[in-house]
């Protein structure tokens, strides 16, 4: 497969919430509470979303038979008639952890800056050309001794917030700190 | 030895803030020696040995920095 069109293949993901190792709710489920909440009405959210009533009145007391407590609750009358629906205070919770967590994996997902934050893919790398003053082996690890020729630039991508914590500003006298075990050792051949 | 750290002192050339992210360019004038900790199978194979050129490469997310 060539390099572009690895490109083009997408992480996924699904998110639910579980209460005592039971689903709670999923996107369908999330989606049917925030249709509710944005109707005011289980027969209008059911119209919106193509599924029966019966379905989601089903899907909703599954819910609550689960968690225990109501997660909507109906009233009656009102200035229209025929009464509606609205989320409880759990209903409304379960609602906003579902999206908070689905909002914050989703922004993760098409985030390619924050992938490497996490060091997920990295496009920047250092390459110091030096020469090998020593090597000593061990057990399992070799130690290389490699003398850098200066001058040269080292490139470091830490956090924004890092970057202001310290003051980080031009001209600044600072340190790079490496993990030996993360310095790799290229070889050109010959 | 496994957790020897480096530190490389050097001058801040370029600072490029992102959203989340800070690029920082620090240019190193005095000699200075990098130690790698690599596989012992490693050095057999590319067969490193004293007074080789070699490059030294450093993923930039691995690079901290102290001031």
């Amino acid at each position: 497969m060539e390099k572009k069109e690895i490109e083009k293949v997408k992480p996924k993901f699904k998110v639910w919430l579980e209460y005592k190792g039971n689903t709670i709710l999923g996107k369908g489920g999330a989606k049917l509470l925030q249709t509710i909440r944005d109707r005011g009405s289980l027969s209008l959210a059911a119209k919106e979303l193509s599924i029966s009533y019966r379905y989601a009145w089903g899907y909703l007391k599954k819910m609550e038979k689960r968690m225990g407590v109501p997660i909507v609750s109906s009233f009656k009358g009102g200035a229209k008639g025929g009464g509606g629906m609205k989320l409880t205070e759990t209903g409304e919770n379960l609602l906003r952890k579902y999206k908070r967590f689905e909002e914050f994996l989703e922004f993760a997902l098409q985030n390619p800056e924050l992938w490497e934050a996490y060091g997920l893919r990295t496009k920047e790398k250092n390459r110091i050309r030096g020469e090998v003053i020593k090597t000593e082996e061990n057990d399992n690890a070799a130690v290389v001794k490699i003398k850098i020729e200066v001058p040269v630039t080292i490139t470091s991508i830490i956090t924004r917030e890092a970057a202001e914590e310290l003051n980080l500003k031009m001209g600044d006298r600072v340190k790079a700190i490496i993990k030996a075990t993360e310095v790799m050792v290229d070889k050109k051949d010959g | 030895m496994i957790s020897a750290r480096n530190k490389v002192e050097g001058e801040i050339v370029d600072i490029e803030k992102r959203k989340l992210l800070a690029k920082v360019k620090i240019r190193v004038t005095s000699p200075v020696i990098i130690t790698a900790v690599i596989v012992k199978e490693a050095i057999k194979e590319m067969n490193i040995k004293r007074g080789d050129v070699v490059e030294a490469v450093i993923k930039a997310t691995e690079v901290l920095i102290e001031k």
